[in-house]
Formats: C-alpha cells, sequence, structure tokens
C-alpha cells in the first residue's frame, strides 16, 4: 500500500517536475512589469552598476543645494587597519550615498547634522554623526554575529539570518595559521556536530561524519560539495589556501537538497573568486613546519627483552611455591634461535624504531592572484607542498594549480570556469610498522658488511626493512572542471538560469619493484586506476518581492551524475633480473594481470522554496525526487520533502525591552535517503582461476555465487527535525546558537548475518530504526576589550546518541520485547556501536584453581547467566563507542599587531561511551618469545598480580579483552602572529600586507588512553602510528 | 534610443527561445530507467552463468578448489584433522589452539567449530545451485547427469563429513535465494542416508578411472566414499560392495615396485608414493584414488615459490634442527641455522608433534615394517653445517647433548614421516643458497607435492572394517595383509584383527596423510584413542589435551545457533549447560 503512494507520488513527481518550470516561466511573466518599466530597471540596473565599476557615485544634484552643504572627507579601515575599498557610505533616511575607492576614502557633501550609515557585507553598520567634524577616520569591524553572513545552502546562498535550518559556517581563518595539508584538519573540533577524525600518515584524509551515525552499513561518508558540484575527489587534493568558506549543513531539511546522498550531512566547499577590487593582489603564503610524534610508546630494550622472555617462562625461571624469586638455574637464552642467541651472546642492543624514523618537515609554499577587471573576476593560484612524515619514506608531495574566472559578457549573461589540478605524489614505501616494534632488539637489519638481512631473527617474518628498499612510484592525479553559464532570463525580473557541468578526473599511477619483493624472489607492478565523474545540472532561480516584504525565492534543479572507475594491473614475480625495475615487467617469470570497472548513476530533480515576511517569518520548502542506478530494479527512485521555518522573535514589538540584541527560532523537519553500495541488490557470480588437472596441467576457472540478490533491496531514508535558536546580546557582543535535533532512519540497509547453512553468510536487505539524537550550542563573543587589547572566544560544545528502535520486529523468544539480533551484534535500545563482550573476574592467581579453558594468568571470565559453564551466553554490553558529547575552545587575543590563538578540541565518553579495544594480543609460545613490546605493557606474573593484560605463557579459550576511555583534551592549534603596519609597508615597501607566523599543533595530549593516540584509538599496537605534534614557521605578503 | 532597446529585446526573446528549448531537451532526453539500470561490469550474475556445460564445469571446479581448501589446502585449518588425536599433539606451548587443550579450543565460539561447518555448507550450496539450475540449462541429457554426478559429489562428501564431525546436522538440498532463519537439525543417520544416495547417484554415473584427466573424480572416489557412508550406517554388505568395486578394478592397484620421479635414489616403494610429481596415474601411479592437485606457480594452483602456500605438513610435521642452539667443541653450530632441503625436514617448525604410540607404539609390531624405514620414518639424521666438526655426524652420536630440554625432542627433533617434506626438491627459488639448499625462511615450509586424498591402501583397510563388522575377521585379514604385504611387513592373523588393529594399521599405511579426526569420530573413538594415547606437552598448566567424551563430536558453530532466528539449533551435549 504505501509502495503503491509512493509510486503515484513518484509518477506525479516526475510530472510535476517538467510542469514546474513551465509554470516558473507563466508565473514569472504574469507577475513581470510591463515592458517600459523593464526597460527602466534595466536602465537603472545598467547605471548603477557601471557607477559601481567606476567605484564613484555622482551625488551632485542641483535640487538638492537648499540646506547647509558641507563637503566630508574620510578614511574607512578594516579591522587590521588597512584600507577597504568598496564601503557603502550612506545618509540616513535617503537613497544619497557614495562607496569607498581603492584606498578606503570617500568624499561626500551632506547637510550638516546628519547621520552617515557606513556598511560593507560581514561588517557592523557604523552610524556616524555629522556635526562641524569634515575629516573622518572610520574604522569597520567584523560582524561577529554574522547575521549579514551569507552561506552556501547548496545550488544558492542565503544569508544566514534567513536560514531555517542548521546552517555552520566553519572558521577557517582562525586556522590558517596551522600546518594543516589537509583542510579537514582545520575543521576538526570547531564545528559542533561535525566530527573530523584525527590523521597520522603524511598526505592522509581524516575521517567525517556530521551528527552520529545514521546508517549501518548504509554509505556512511559526509556529502562534499566543491563549487557547487558533489566532489568525489579526496579532500586531500584540496589546497587548504585556494578556499574562502566551508559551510556544513547539518539538519534534514538544509540537507534534503541533496537527497538522497546527503543523510550524513554535507560539506559545501567554496573556493576563491576574484573580489571587487581595482588592481591585482598577489599573495605569498609559506610555512615550515617539523613533526614529531606526540606520543611514541617505547619499546623494550635488550635488558627489557630479557626480562620479558624471563617473565614468559615463570614456571621455569622462577622458583616455586611463589615464583618470585630467580631461579639460578634458568638459562634465559635457552629456547632463543641461532640468530637470537648470537645478539644474546654478544651484547646486540638494537633500536628498531629509531631505525625506522625521523623528524619530519613539511614545506607549504602558495602564490596566487586575485583581482577583477570591469567584466572578469579571477583567482589564480599555485600551491606546493612537501610532506617528509616521521616514518621512514613516508613521504607526500602536492602541487597544486587553480584558475577561477567569472566573466559578464553582457549584462544578463554570465560564464565561469572554477577549475583546478592536484597532483600528488605519495611514492615509497614504509617499513612494516608490526615487524619493526616486535623485531627483538638482539638482532639488527643488516650484518656486518651492510647488508639486509632477509630474515634477521631466523623466523618466518621477513626484515621489515625490505620493503623501503623498493622502487616504488604512486603519483595521483586530479583534474576538476565546473564550467558554468548564468542568464538572467529576459522580461522576467529575478528570473536566472544556471548550467553546472562538473568535471572531476583522477587517475592514479602506482608502479613498484623490488628484489626483495615476493618472498625475495623479486616483485614488480605496474597498476593504473582511473575515475572521471560528471555532472549536468540546471538551475532555474527566480526571486521575487512583492510589496516590499514579501519575498520568494525559488530554485529548481534538474541534473544527472555519472561515475566511472575502471583499473589495469600488470604484476610480475619471480625476477633474475630487476635492473629495468617496473619498466621491464615482461622479465618476471610468473605474470598476472588484472582489470576491474565500475559505473554508477544519478538522476535528480529538486525544488526549493524560500519565502519570507518582512525578515520576520521564514519558510523553505525542499522536495527531492532521486534516482540511484546501486538500487534494486523495484526501487531507483526515492522521494525526499522537508520543510523549515524561521521567526525573528526580535523583530516583534514585546520584545524591544529584551537584553536579547537578537532571537531567532528555527524549526525545520525533512527526509533524506542513503545510498547502498553498487550493485549491491544483484547476486555476484565471481570467476577465478580455481585449479589445475596433472602434472604440468594448465589452469582451470571455477565460479561461485559469493552473494544473495535481494530485489526488494530499497532506500534507507533518514527523518528528522531540528529547532534551532539564534541570539545575541549586549548590542551583539556575544552571540549564539543552541540546536537540538533527532533524526530517525528507517529501512536501515543492512548485511544481515544469516545461518551460514544457506552457503551466505549475509544478505543485504533493509531493517528497522535507528535514532539519533544531540544537541549542539556555540557562544562566542568578545570577552574583553580595552585599548588597543581584545580578547575574543569561541565555543562549541555538541553531544549525540543514537539508540536502535527496531531491527526485524520479532519477537520469538515471547518476552514481549523484540528480540536482539545477537548474531549481528545489534541490540534494540543501544547504541549502534553496543560492546558486546565479556567482562573480567580477574586473573587467575596462583594456586587458584583455573576453571575448564581457563588458565593460571589468564583472565577468568564472570558466568553472568549463572549456569555454571562460560559461553557465548555470558557476554554483556559493556559499553559502546561513541563518545557523550566533544567540546572547542577557541581563543584569540589582538593586541596592537600581534595575534595570539590557541585552541582546545576535547572528545569525552562520559559513562561507558567512548571506549577503545585496547587489547594487542601479543600471542603465545615462540612467537611470543621472539616479539619485543612496548614498555608500558602490563602483562601478568605471579609478581604482578594486578596487571591488565593476561601473562605472556597462555591463552584462555574465551579471552577476555581490554577496552580503554579514549576521552582527551588536546591543546590542538596555537599561533601568534604579527602584522606589519600596512603605512609603513606601502609607503616603504610598496607591499600590500606582511604577515609572520609561528604556530604549533597538538602540543599537548590530556588523556588516560594508554598507546599510541586516543582520537585514532590507536592503543599498544604493534602497527599503530603516533599523531605528530608539529612546530611552524610562516610568512604571509601581499603585494 | 528606444530603437536600440527593442532590438536587444528582440535578441533576447530569440536567446530566450534558445534556452528554453534547450532546457526542455534536457529534461525530455533522459530515459531514466535506462540510465539507471545497473549493468556489472567486472563480475557475471547466475543468470547468465549457469547455462552451458562449460559454466557448469566451471562451477564443478570451484567445488574441487573449496574442498581442497579445507582438506589439505593451508597451514591452520586442514590440520585441525590430525592436531589433538591419537596421532600426534601441538608440541609448541599453545594450549588455546591446535588442540593444545581441547578445553579451550573446541568452543562452540572457536574458528575451528565454525570453519568446518561454514566451509561444508559452501561446497553444499555451490552443489545445490549446479543441481537446481540444470533444468534452465542448454545442456544435453547426458551432460547434465555427468553435472549432476559430480555435484552430488561433492555434496555427498560435505554431508558425510559434516556428519563425521558435527552428528545430525541440518539438510539443505536447495538453492537458498532468500534469508533462510529456521533450520532444524536432522538425525545423523538421515545426514548418512542422504550422503549415500548421493554418492550412489555419483558412483553410477560418473566415468571411470581410467576415462578421466589426472586428479578429476570418478567413479571409484564415489564408491570409496559410499564404502564409508556405508560402514557408518552399519550396512555392511553394502560396505564390502561399494569398496570391492575400487579394489576389482582392473585400473588400480597398490604399487610394488620402484617408480617416478627419484626411482634411482636411495629409498623403497612407499617412500616412491610420496615424491614430487609421482601421485597421478600419469607417472603410472595406480594407487591414487583421488587427488588433491597443486602445481607451483601456476594460478589454481595454489604453491607458490615466493610465499607460503599450499598444504602445510612440512611446516607443521617436520622438526626443527635448524633452531638449537647446541654448538660443537669448537663453538661452531652443526646445523645450519636455517632451514635446509634435506631429511632434516626443510622448513619445519616443529610443532606437530607425533604421539609416543604413533612414533614407537604402533611399530613394536614389526620394527622392520618399510613403512618405518630410514626414508619414510625419520629418526635420525645428519649434521648439516659444514663448517662444523661435526659435519656428516648424526645426532644419535651426540644424544646426550640434544636432550637438555622438553623442547629438545617435542620440537627440535623427534621421529617424522618424510613424506611431509620433498628432500632436495624445493622450487629453485626458494634456496637462499643453492649449494646448502638452505631455504628462505619466510617462503618455505610447503609441502610440494600434490596429496592424496583417497588411496588404494584405505580401501583395503576400510573394507576390512566392514568386514570385521560383519564379523568376517578372515576377510579383514586378508585385506589388511595385501597393505602389509607391499610393506614386507609380519602378516596379521584374523584373530588380531579389531578396531584397534585396524586403526594402528591406518597410523602405518597412512600416518599424517588420514584426515584421523573423521576416522575416529565416525567410529565414536576420539575420546577414548586420544585419551589413551595423546599426552601433549608434559610441561604445560593442564597436563595432556584434556579430552572428553563429549568431543567426539565438535559442537554447532555458536555464530549458526544465534544466527538461526526462527528455530532452534540444538547444540551438542557437553558443550553448554544442561
Amino acid at each position: 500500500m504505501k509502495k503503491n503512494i509512493l509510486n503515484n507520488l513518484n509518477n506525479t513527481f516526475k510530472l510535476s517536475a517538467l510542469t514546474f518550470i513551465l509554470q516558473c516561466f507563466t508565473f514569472g511573466y504574469l507577475l513581470a512589469a510591463p515592458e517600459y518599466q523593464f526597460l527602466k530597471v534595466k536602465h537603472n540596473n545598467l547605471e548603477s552598476s557601471k557607477s559601481f565599476l567606476s567605484l564613484k557615485y555622482n551625488t551632485t544634484s542641483p535640487n538638492l543645494l537648499q540646506a547647509v552643504q558641507v563637503t566630508i572627507t574620510g578614511v574607512i579601515t578594516d579591522e587590521n587597519g588597512d584600507p577597504m575599498p568598496g564601503a557603502t557610505i550612506t545618509i540616513a533616511n535617503s537613497t544619497k550615498g557614495t562607496v569607498s575607492d581603492i584606498d578606503g576614502n570617500f568624499s561626500l557633501e551632506v547637510e550638516e547634522g546628519t547621520t552617515l550609515l557606513v556598511s560593507f557585507i560581514g561588517y557592523t553598520t557604523k552610524r556616524i554623526q555629522v556635526g562641524n567634524q569634515t575629516q573622518f577616520k572610520i574604522s569597520m569591524l567584523l560582524d561577529d554575529t554574522a547575521l549579514e553572513e551569507v552561506v552556501v545552502v547548496g545550488y544558492g546562498t542565503q544569508k544566514k539570518r534567513d536560514v531555517t535550518g542548521s546552517v555552520v559556517r566553519a572558521d577557517i581563518e582562525a586556522f590558517r595559521e596551522s600546518p594543516n595539508v589537509n583542510i579537514a584538519q582545520s575543521l576538526q573540533g570547531s564545528v559542533p556536530g561535525l566530527n573530523v577524525g584525527q590523521v597520522n600518515r603524511a598526505g592522509q584524509n581524516p575521517s567525517i561524519s556530521v551528527r552520529g551515525r545514521t546508517t549501518l552499513s548504509g554509505n556512511q561518508s559526509v556529502l562534499i560539495v566543491v563549487d557547487g558540484i558533489i566532489f568525489t575527489g579526496s579532500m586531500a587534493d584540496l589546497n587548504p589556501a585556494d578556499i574562502e568558506s566551508i559551510d556544513v549543513l547539518k539538519d534534514a531539511s538544509s540537507m534534503a537538497i541533496f537527497g538522497a546522498q546527503a543523510a550524513n550531512g554535507v560539506i559545501m566547499i567554496t573556493t576563491k573568486g576574484g573580489k571587487m577590487e581595482q588592481k591585482p593582489i598577489f599573495n605569498y603564503t609559506g610555512t615550515v613546519t617539523t613533526q614529531t610524534p606526540t606520543h611514541r610508546p617505547k619499546l623494550l630494550d635488550r635488558d627489557g627483552f630479557l626480562r620479558k622472555v624471563t617473565d614468559q617462562d615463570w614456571p621455569q625461571s622462577y622458583l616455586a611455591p611463589d615464583y618470585t624469586q630467580p631461579n639460578p638455574d634458568y638459562n634465559v637464552a635457552a629456547l632463543f634461535e641461532p640468530t637470537v642467541y648470537a645478539g644474546f651472546e654478544n651484547g646486540t642492543n638494537f633500536d628498531w624504531w629509531d631505525a625506522a624514523t625521523q623528524t619530519g618537515l613539511i614545506n607549504n609554499h602558495n602564490l596566487s592572484i586575485r583581482g577583477a577587471s570591469e567584466a572578469t573576476a579571477y583567482f589564480i593560484s599555485t600551491g606546493y607542498t612537501k610532506q617528509e612524515g616521521f616514518i621512514l619514506n613516508d613521504q607526500y608531495e602536492r602541487v597544486t594549480a587553480r584558475i577561477n574566472l567569472d566573466h559578464q559578457i553582457l549584462d544578463w549573461f554570465r560564464f565561469g570556469v572554477q577549475t583546478f589540478g592536484s597532483f600528488a605524489d605519495n611514492s615509497g614505501e614504509i617499513p612494516a610498522l608490526s615487524q619493526i616494534t616486535t623485531m627483538p632488539p638482539l638482532v639488527t637489519p643488516y650484518d656486518e658488511n651492510g647488508n639486509v638481512i632477509l630474515n634477521p631473527d631466523g623466523a618466518i617474518r621477513a626484515n621489515p626493512f625490505l620493503s623501503p628498499l623498493s622502487n616504488d612510484f604512486d603519483k595521483s592525479n586530479t583534474l576538476f572542471a565546473n564550467v558554468y553559464m548564468d542568464i538572467e532570463i529576459p522580461f522576467i525580473e529575478g528570473l536566472k538560469y544556471r548550467v553546472n557541468f562538473g568535471n572531476n578526473y583522477n587517475w592514479r599511477r602506482h608502479y613498484r619493484s623490488n628484489v626483495y619483493g615476493a618472498g625475495a624472489a623479486g616483485e614488480a607492478f605496474k597498476r593504473n586506476y582511473s575515475k572521471y565523474d560528471w555532472t549536468l545540472d540546471n538551475i532555474v532561480t527566480y526571486r521575487k518581492s512583492f510589496n516590499n516584504d514579501h519575498n520568494l525565492d525559488l530554485t529548481m534543479v534538474v541534473g544527472r551524475r555519472e561515475l566511472k572507475y575502471e583499473s589495469t594491473e600488470a604484476n610480475g614475480t619471480n625476477y633474475s633480473n630487476l635492473s629495468l625495475g617496473y619498466n621491464d615487467l615482461s622479465l618476471g617469470q610468473l605474470q598476472l594481470i588484472n582489470s576491474s570497472a565500475w559505473d554508477e548513476s544519478y538522476v535528480y530533480q529538486t525544488v526549493r522554496a524560500n519565502y519570507d515576511f518582512s525578515s520576520k517569518y521564514m519558510l523553505t520548502a525542499t522536495v527531492r525526487r532521486d534516482g540511484f542506478s546501486g538500487f534494486s530494479k523495484n526501487n531507483k527512485f526515492g522521494i525526499f520533502p522537508s520543510l523549515g521555518i524561521g521567526w525573528v522573535i526580535s523583530e516583534e514589538s514585546f520584545m524591544e525591552e529584551s537584553i536579547l540584541s537578537y532571537l531567532k527560532f528555527r524549526g525545520s523537519y525533512g527526509t533524506n535517503g542513503n545510498l547502498t553500495n553498487r550493485y549491491s541488490s544483484l547476486a555476484r557470480v565471481s570467476i577465478y582461476p580455481a585449479y589445475v588437472f596433472g602434472n604440468g596441467g594448465s589452469t582451470v576457472f571455477g565460479q561461485t555465487v559469493n552473494t544473495l540478490s535481494n530485489s526488494n533491496l530499497a532506500w534507507e531514508t533518514t527523518t528528522g527535525y531540528n529547532f534551532g535558536l539564534d541570539f545575541s546580546f549586549l548590542q551583539d557582543r556575544f552571540s549564539g546558537t543552541l540546536d537540538y535535533y533527532q533524526n530517525t532512519t528507517n529501512d536501515l540497509l543492512y548485511n544481515i548475518n544469516i545461518p551460514e547453512v544457506t552457503g551466505f553468510s549475509s544478505i543485504a536487505t533493509n531493517v528497522g530504526e535507528i535514532a539519533n539524537r544531540g544537541i549542539e550550542f556555540v557562544l562566542k563573543g568578545d570577552v574583553m576589550e580595552k585599548g588597543d587589547f581584545n580578547w575574543n572566544a569561541s565555543f562549541n560544545i555538541a553531544s549525540n546518541r543514537n539508540r536502535i528502535v527496531s531491527l526485524l520486529g520479532l519477537d520469538a523468544n515471547g518476552d514481549g520485547k523484540e528480540d536482539d539480533l545477537i548474531g549481528s551484534l545489534l541490540f534494540i535500545d543501544e547504541s549502534i556501536n553496543s560492546i558486546y563482550d565479556y567482562e573480567s573476574a580477574g586473573i587467575i592467581q596462583l594456586g587458584e584453581e583455573a576453571p575448564p579453558g581457563f588458565f593460571v594468568g589468564t583472565h577468568e571470565v564472570i558466568d553472568q547467566n549463572g549456569d555454571g559453564v562460560v559461553d557465548a551466553l555470558d557476554r554483556v554490553i559493556r559499553g559502546r563507542q561513541e563518545p557523550s558529547y566533544n567540546f572547542g575552545l577557541l581563543n584569540e587575543f589582538n593586541y596592537k599587531n600581534f595575534t595570539f590563538r590557541f585552541f582546545i578540541n576535547s572528545i569525552q565518553g562520559g559513562k561507558n561511551g567512548y571506549l577503545g579495544l585496547n587489547n594487542p594480543n601479543f600471542g603465545q609460545s615462540d612467537n611470543a618469545r621472539r616479539n619485543n613490546l612496548f614498555v608500558d605493557y602490563d602483562y601478568w606474573t605471579p609478581a604482578n598480580p594486578t596487571a591488565r593484560y593476561r601473562g605472556q605463557d597462555q591463552e584462555a579459550g574465551i579471552e577476555y579483552r581490554y577496552y580503554g576511555d579514549r576521552s582527551f583534551v588536546r591543546l590542538q592549534d596555537v599561533s601568534l602572529s604579527y602584522r606589519l603596519n600596512k603605512k609603513a609597508i606601502v609607503e616603504k615597501l610598496g607591499l600590500q600586507g606582511v604577515k609572520f607566523f609561528i604556530s604549533g599543533k597538538n602540543l599537548a595530549t590530556w588523556t588516560s588512553w594508554e598507546g599510541w593516540d586516543p582520537e585514532t584509538g590507536s592503543g599498544l599496537e604493534q602497527s599503530g602510528l603516533p599523531v605528530m605534534k608539529g612546530y611552524s614557521l610562516g610568512l604571509d605578503v601581499s603585494f | 534610443m528606444l530603437v536600440f532597446n527593442s532590438n536587444l529585446v528582440m535578441k533576447k526573446i530569440k536567446y530566450n527561445f534558445v534556452f528554453l528549448s534547450l532546457l526542455m531537451l534536457s529534461f525530455q532526453a533522459c530515459d531514466e530507467s535506462s540510465i539507471l539500470e545497473e549493468i556489472p561490469l567486472d563480475f557475471a550474475s547466475p543468470e547468465n552463468s549457469y547455462i552451458t556445460f562449460s559454466d557448469f564445469n566451471s562451477a564443478v571446479y570451484a567445488l574441487y578448489d573449496q574442498s581442497r581448501e579445507i582438506l589439505s589446502n593451508g597451514e591452520h585449518r586442514p590440520l585441525d584433522y590430525i592436531y589433538g588425536t591419537d596421532l600426534g599433539y601441538n608440541g609448541a606451548n599453545q594450549l588455546n589452539v591446535r588442540f593444545g587443550s581441547y578445553l579451550a579450543t573446541l568452543l562452540p565460539t572457536s574458528v575451528v567449530a565454525e570453519f568446518h561447518w561454514q566451509s561444508y555448507y559452501k561446497v553444499i550450496s555451490g552443489a545445490n545451485i549446479i543441481l537446481s539450475r540444470l533444468e534452465g540449462s542448454m545442456m544435453t541429457a547426458e551432460e547434465k547427469a555427468s553435472i549432476e554426478a559430480k555435484a552430488k559429489l561433492f555434496r555427498g562428501l560435505s554431508y558425510r563429513n559434516l556428519a563425521h564431525l558435527y552428528g545430525g546436522v541440518p539438510l539443505e538440498l536447495e538453492e537458498v535465494s532468500s534469508p533462510k532463519t529456521d533450520y532444524v537439525r536432522a538425525s545423523r543417520n538421515e545426514v548418512y542416508q542422504q550422503a549415500a544416495s548421493d554418492l550412489e547417484f555419483a558412483a553410477t554415473n560418473l566415468p571411470g578411472i581410467a576415462e578421466v584427466q589426472d586428479g578429476e573424480i570418478n567413479n571409484l572416489a564415489a564408491y570409496h566414499i559410499l564404502a564409508e557412508v556405508y560402514v557408518s550406517l552399519e550396512r555392511w554388505f553394502d560396505a564390502i560392495q561399494a569398496a570391492a568395486m575400487v579394489i576389482d578394478d582392473p585400473n588400480t592397484a597398490l604399487m610394488t615396485e620402484r617408480f617416478g620421479s627419484l626411482s634411482n635414489a636411495e629409498g623403497d616403494v612407499y617412500w616412491d608414493l610420496f615424491r614430487r610429481y609421482n601421485q597421478n596415474r600419469g607417472v603410472g601411479n595406480t594407487e591414487g584414488i583421488w587427488v588433491w592437485q597443486y602445481e607451483v606457480d601456476v594460478p589454481g594452483g595454489v604453491i607458490s615459490s615466493s610465499a607460503k602456500r599450499g598444504p602445510q605438513l612440512e611446516r607443521d610435521h617436520a622438526p626443527r634442527p635448524w633452531s638449537f642452539i647446541v654448538r660443537d667443541p669448537s663453538g661452531v653450530s652443526p646445523f645450519l641455522p636455517v632451514g635446509v632441503s634435506d631429511y632434516t625436514g626443510g622448513r619445519g617448525i616443529g610443532r606437530f608433534r607425533g604421539t609416543n604410540h604413533f612414533n614407537y607404539g604402533v611399530w613394536e609390531y614389526d620394527w622392520n615394517d618399510m613403512r618405518n624405514s630410514e626414508y619414510n620414518f625419520v629418526r635420525d639424521v645428519l649434521f648439516n653445517n659444514p663448517d662444523s666438526e661435526w659435519y656428516g655426524q648424526k645426532i644419535a652420536e651426540h644424544m646426550d647433548l640434544f636432550r637438555q630440554s622438553i623442547d629438545d625432542t617435542i620440537r627440535y627433533f623427534y621421529p617424522y614421516q618424510s613424506k611431509v617434506t620433498t628432500p632436495g626438491q624445493h622450487p629453485a627459488e626458494l634456496y637462499v643458497d643453492a649449494e646448502l639448499k638452505t631455504l628462505n625462511s619466510s617462503t618455505a615450509g610447503t609441502t610440494y607435492s600434490d596429496q592424496y586424498h583417497i588411496r588404494l591402501a584405505e580401501t583395503y583397510l576400510l573394507r576390512a572394517e566392514a568386514y570385521l563388522g560383519n564379523s568376517q575377521p578372515g576377510e579383514a585379514a586378508n585385506d589388511i595383509n595385501v597393505v602389509r604385504m607391499r610393506a614386507n611387513a609380519k602378516l596379521v592373523s584374523p584373530s588380531e584383527v579389531d578396531i584397534d588393529y585396524i586403526l594402528d594399521e591406518r597410523m602405518r599405511e597412512l600416518g599424517v596423510e588420514e584426515k584421523r579426526r573423521l576416522t575416529l569420530n565416525r567410529l565414536g573413538m576420539l575420546f577414548e584413542r586420544t585419551n589413551k594415547y595423546c599426552d601433549g606437552r608434559p610441561d604445560v598448566t593442564n597436563h595432556g589435551v584434556d579430552v572428553q567424551p563429549h568431543h567426539n563430536l565438535f559442537p554447532i558453530p555458536y555464530t549458526e545457533i544465534e544466527r538461526n532466528i526462527n528455530a532452534v539449533l540444538a547444540q551438542n551435549p557437553g558443550y553448554g549447560a544442561d
């Protein structure tokens, strides 16, 4: 029944999508003024734009020369004391005014006693009373409340003031001086509800999510939109210096315009363009940054290693009965293999970790030119980043180039491109880290002649320094271009048509050769991957005001996207000669080729209407219809409606006496979809080389059905509401935002586990419902302002909880409560990432009797159900992986030309939250004996009965696992900058501005987590990586 | 002025029209359903992959590969069939893996219980898909029958092994196309009967052993497996008949003369059976009924010269004298410190230590048995480090020095079956030093030869079991003696033949080649024999492998019980609260 309605809706929508545009035109025609009016308006526009471009108003008008006229002059400066061109100076209650010129100067004839209004977008409007003074120095202040700020909302922009949903502009300016190779790092912790993960590899992309996890196994990535085009590339390919602004769409209603792909939030990235300035501004910024680990778990040295082996052998190495007195007859080296034994005898104490690491360095240089001529605005930039990582061979190099052009051909026709190329080099193979941290310090990677040793400890594992010896070439290139065309449709004022044609092409070449590859038989390969996607959006917008009070803004989009991928791999092993490396793969005795390809398509239509009544009441309504190839035959399309309202309460008369200078209520409700993986509704048959019959026979291919099909696999939909308050008080000195939201996701895409008797382990299906709810709060303001000193701060805090509401709707055990899906680790009323595991009853000590399957020195597991047997029924929910809340605090101090900033980021688990598995398994028996350990690894021995981890000698049949609290507080960014006085420079050097800065990244972390880093969740992991601490030195020059 | 403006207007109307038309076109041009139709580019779908004879053969080849994966290929799971039995135990000091302790290894949540269940059902599912798609195919009746017989052989084999391991299991005989979660266990007897019916069809319809290529399944393989199912069903007469089909086939015979790749080297015919390249009929071996095929460095052939892949009997069962730290009087190690391709066991790690019963006990009956010859059951080796003054001498000459710790005899050196290794026949790429024949520690350890799945000698021993069950000890003794005669061993008299004697004889003839756990489980004797003969390491916390009577069956995997939400899959007794 529901399906039928949806289908009908679908068809109806299709029709209305087609007819809407026609209606748009008709409506527009009806409302349009008569032709002469249109011409007049046009004429005015032409004139005003002409005047604007000449940046001077000719205001001399003879019939105004009656009262006492004075000519006033002045200079307008920005918050840095730099001249501000383009500021508007108007006389209150009149249409008379002017615009400041390139040097910030203006002159205006006014009557005495009038009031001047000085305004500029993004700045607080100043009121100036004209007395007998004729010279003015007006310094403008940034509008902290940012209500006039324009935010990017998807297929358009909107004044922040008019937004009904939850849209946040990230403060990327505050992090410009941080050594962030990836722009996403500048978002870390500073936007409530946006969760950006930590990185620990050069050039790595952090994980990004918005407002908790709304899906189980649907797509979890945030939708990234660059200059209006959905960006499928890597965030690492964007040069942070090119980015003008980042807006985050968080609630269902603002995301709804992107429908099916938006359930995980949307990040709108806008790159820089030309500004209304006469002459070009060149800008150079450069930084040099050091990289050292924030925390480095120490490895045992020789003595520690021998002590560890002795501890493992406690039944032999210590004396009964209490095994704390050393056994004089014990020989720690008795079971060492000959190579380890040799190292034991000759006193070797080699630090593998030191040999695999170095002090990292990031070099970053950016050069850009931006400006605008009468008709053309441009931004051209190039950037170079070179990161030499802390781990040997972990390097990253990136060259970017961008050209953004916007050209007004005719007064009603504009076109432009936003285009960039990014050329990244990830070449170089790092040492095998899990081997680095576990090789015994008694052996070395090289022999006395400096030759690399294949198996340093004589066991199966290869020398970790074999991989850095490879000749590894790994380059990724991205070309992106959005070509657009803007047309103002004649006769209908406010009707515009825009076409975006976005192209994103990425190709990666990964080539490698290593004589020590493939178990030292020699390996080489060439692998090519390429990905191309295109987007074609037809966007019609219509803006109209009626009677000054009613403002209507309609947007309609009809579009298509397609993504294509292909790969080709040529692999060779068993080379007797690798002198030509990967350039002659044919010398390999064994050659294997591979290829793969996929394709996915989207078709969509969307309509949004924004209506506002006298800037007091706002309404936003959006409907999107989305089609995605990845869904099953019967469910290709989904429809996603939403509605938002806004009410500026402070505009009401009863609020006049309030201490709140601004108060706005927002409320929204909407639905979004989520994508499944392409091809997931189809059954897959995999064909592979399966068998060879007879001696010297050739390969026969086998085929198996790998997945079950589900022809009813349908859209997962997230429906949510958001209530928010925007407020400011104390004359706009403080402002803030409070949001509460709840999202419910239905028909969750999930690979539900099924009995393997079927031959399959899972099937992609739609199940149940999960709910996310949360609260977000931001407060910012000027804490103190005293003469040349100014302190402002911004604080944000966000909390999100998710809960599984329903699954299969089964109650097989008849207890009146819906059954959990334990087989898939999903529990009703618990969070998605619940930790369902055994609890420890403590480590079994000497003299205690171990239950069946457990041993002295292992954790005993609590028999939760008391049935006398410890088994899978004794698992309980021990907590969850999701945090309880996170907060960020940015402080900025300005004193004269100095600016000092620091930013604190924190994620807190609360009770049983934000738990991370920190239970490295160092094995037992001879593998444990060979492995080196971290100093912090707290293992059991008879002399250390209260250890966290079991003893080294045995593992129980059911292992208790330790989860640690990942909560942390981090001093994430610190910067100090000094700006040279503009005047001094302009006069002496002919420059526009010079800024020096030093900054620090991740300088301190407070946490109880043990291991590499709480934020990456990497504990005492053998192959873990540290998070980097950096100090950088930078220069920013404009001329 | 006005003229100019109206010109402009006219021009604009014109443009307008063009844009409008373009816009309309861009909406109408979309045939949405064709744009969104999903056509996979790099994988096939079942609808177009089960049509021709060749398609179906491909599906059958996958079953070969999957079965090889369970029973032969790999370091871990195929060896579940021998660790912790009367054959041997985990010599490494590990209790929760490889049956070091049954109580810590064999749990409903352990991977041992899960792997075999899942893998056999994967084979069954593959066979079911083949069988259910026969009707819609474009094959001739003859081709259909051939494919049906092959699929049924694999399904029958899988159900037989499931019943051996787990007892009664759910019977699924159809292609599953929707998530089914209401399975219940059939009885063990029902499962055996299902296996018998599949195998009867296979035995009748599969081609003879001389008509198939090396390594392919044939009617004799089906008869052998069927005979074992009949034994399990105590249908003695049928079992004897089925086994006779194999034994009496003119194309099979035990090998009695030297043959194959190293027939001129020192050794004997039993030794020849296990040298590289010697397992297939193509080289004149008439004893192999079904041989798992391996090929070095050929896709599908599994074994690699650049990575450790394939059957890992060498790694697990061969000892590791290379890790001794004993020195000769001048301080030089008498063994090279890395694995060597000689009788010291290649790149063994000394983990599967034979029980004393296997190493010594079973040979008391006749120590001069060929299968216990110095070639086949290696009990002493020569030092292989040319720099040592002891080079060329034997361990036995310095035995006391090597008996300093438990590990010396449990892991560093112990008697082992040479069939697990290929002295001098390791692939050339593995040699770090070609002269010394030292092996790459990271990549060596595989048994670089084809592996018998069914060998005629076993068929004799199986028929002996059936005769014994049918109270015909004379015939049983005759069958056993065929095998013993080839080994020049003392013959057995009918009065000596009982099930324990047959189990001992299987040890002597098959040793680590046998999937011992299947045999012991089907006889319900795993506990009895293991408890009696398998001590495990004497130095670990819980002495022995602490096997319990309920270990005669594997536990039903807990994950399977958990996922089967619409019915109860009963657990085997002993694995949970009562």
